[in-house]
């Protein structure tokens, strides 16, 4: 199967950066003065606990919540008008799984946008969306409704609909959360893909072997920015105790983290 | 008398013609738009708009202007109002709905209640009058049906991305505000067309029932849309004839069919009814 290339834009400078982003919802701050400058060509994972800020952090990037203080941009651009660059996966929780789409219906969602206004999707978008979910290993579900995949199996279809709106800002809540080791494995190797290709890929995530092995960089938030740096300097011991608190034990040379997946 | 006959003769009277063709208009309508407001879950503002619109009714009625655009301004601006109101932190989107809606409400009755002949009015305004349409209502519900499916068939992909998954939509970038006002428009379009031949009450009834019962049918959006609207004017047609020999309300009468519609899908649908659903249970392997 010909692997498809990315948008072929390929501009200079950082894909995305956090300026003293600040977020909040009413009088609660979720995310408090972030910076961070993420380059292309990276994954990037985005490390915390639950309450951290992280899905917060996600959604000011793709433009669903507005920063309270700072900025956040695309490749120079504000997330409205950076859309073209944005492929996003969003938390499974957020979905309403017993919709009545079928799993092409939401492959096909990923071009709503690139369609424009008042045209149907042609049948070079079906063969593109059929394309994303082969390369997800989903194409043969094409038809059934998503209610009746498993956890695994929706994440890949979602994963299908992020490839499909084909941006080199890839942005994923939680890919691997619930998620069986094919397609944890599946997922990673797509990620790996798409990195190579040029995109920077932006995960949230619990798991801190895939986020040690497969991350180039680590944005650890507890709120605040904790610390942004390839693996080995994130996974010390003060930095761990300061991102996940009192959920972190430190033994010896060990680190064991509990209580971090859901 | 044989069924073709009972079935053609009413067929030869005018009035029940024009309910006829306005009970199917509405079904179609009301399956349509009924369906966004299912899969939404707009089902309570849906009632809030069928009671906001009254005193915009009302209005029209004493002006002697245009029901339709009286209805319109009031169900748009209540709609908005909700939207205004419920951004106070301490004012829930459902307290909002609740409290303009039935104030919306109280105001038409207050209006109505200085006309003379206001029992009878009420009446008519709050349960319809199917046998009694117009031949300009009919023409007016056919030119706000044109003007609903036109905006169903031209945006249906956005509206179908943001009510399936509303951050996505976002972070395409699509412009929400006005697809959800744009909906709310449309919804009360609806509405009024429907006042005019179930009345207010029972309004909310044709816009929920007939999708309800194709949301247990069917397993994609479009589908569900074709067999909600089949539903909503099979139920006009059947409880019209009812209410013409049984010689019953016909309003109570089209919402009764369809009522009966929602419990036959819901005990047998083929794949997700109860009466299935629980022979499946007993009969799977342990």
């Amino acid at each position: 199967m010909p692997e498809r290339p990315i948008v072929a834009i390929h501009p200079r400078g950082p894909a995305v950066e956090f300026e003293d982003v600040s977020i909040a919802y009413g009088t609660h701050v979720a995310v408090d003065g972030v910076t961070a400058t993420l380059q292309p060509g990276t994954i990037v994972g985005l490390l915390g606990p639950n309450g951290a800020g992280k899905t917060t952090l996600l959604k000011a990037l793709v433009g669903v919540l507005a920063p309270a203080r700072g900025a956040v941009r695309l490749h120079g651009m504000a997330p409205a008008e950076a859309w073209h660059h944005v492929s996003y996966l969003p938390q499974h929780e957020q979905i309403n799984w017993e919709f009545p789409v079928s799993v092409l219906d939401v492959a096909l969602m990923g071009r709503v946008r690139a369609l424009g206004w008042l045209s149907a999707p042609r049948a070079a978008d079906r063969q593109s969306a059929m394309e994303a979910l082969e390369r997800v290993g989903m194409a043969g579900y094409a038809r059934r409704q998503i209610g009746q995949l498993s956890r695994g199996q929706r994440q890949r279809v979602l994963l299908a609909r992020a490839l499909a709106q084909s941006g080199d800002v890839v942005i994923l809540d939680e890919p691997l959360a619930g998620v069986d080791t094919t397609t944890q494995d599946a997922v990673l190797r797509l990620l790996g893909d798409l990195r190579d290709q040029g995109a920077l890929v932006l995960m949230s995530t619990h798991d801190l072997s895939a986020a040690a092995t497969r991350c180039d960089r680590l944005l650890c938030l507890n709120r605040r920015l904790v610390a942004f740096g390839p693996p080995p300097t994130v996974f010390v011991p003060d930095v761990l105790r300061a991102t996940y608190g009192s959920t972190v034990a430190v033994l010896d040379a060990r680190m064991v983290v509990y209580d971090a997946a859901r | 008398m044989p069924l073709a006959d009972a079935l053609l003769a009413p067929l030869g009277l005018g009035f029940l013609q024009r309910g006829l063709a306005e009970a199917v208009l509405i079904g179609v309508l009301c399956g349509v738009i009924g369906t966004y407001v299912v899969l939404r879950g707009m089902a309570f503002l849906g009632d809030a708009m069928a009671h906001a619109v009254f005193p915009g009714i009302v209005i029209a009625f004493l002006l002697r202007v245009d029901i339709l655009l009286g209805g319109l301004a009031f169900g748009v601006l209540t709609a908005l109002g909700i939207g205004a109101v419920s951004q106070h932190r301490r004012v829930s989107n459902d307290s909002a709905i609740g409290v303009l809606f039935v104030g919306a409400f109280a105001l038409g009755v207050v209006l109505i209640s200085s006309i003379r002949s206001y029992v009878r009015d009420l009446a008519t305004i709050l349960l319809g009058d199917i046998l009694g349409v117009t031949p300009q209502d009919v023409w007016l519900t056919v030119a706000v049906g044109c003007l609903v499916i036109a905006a169903v068939w031209l945006f249906h992909k956005e509206i179908t991305l943001a009510s399936f998954d509303r951050d996505m939509a976002q972070a395409m970038g699509l412009p929400m505000a006005l697809l959800d006002n744009g909906l709310l428009v449309l919804l009360a379009l609806v509405v009024i067309v429907s006042v005019q031949a179930v009345g207010t009450v029972l309004a909310l009834a044709m816009l929920v029932t007939p999708a309800a019962t194709a949301r247990l049918l069917t397993d994609r959006v479009v589908p569900m849309m074709i067999v909600a609207a089949a539903l909503g004017a099979a139920a006009g047609v059947a409880g019209l004839y009812a209410s013409f020999y049984l010689n019953i309300a016909s309003g109570g009468a089209i919402v009764l069919v369809a009522t009966a519609m929602f419990f036959g899908a819901w005990l047998f649908a083929p794949r997700y009814g109860v009466w299935r659903g629980a022979r499946a249970l007993r009969s799977a392997p342990r």
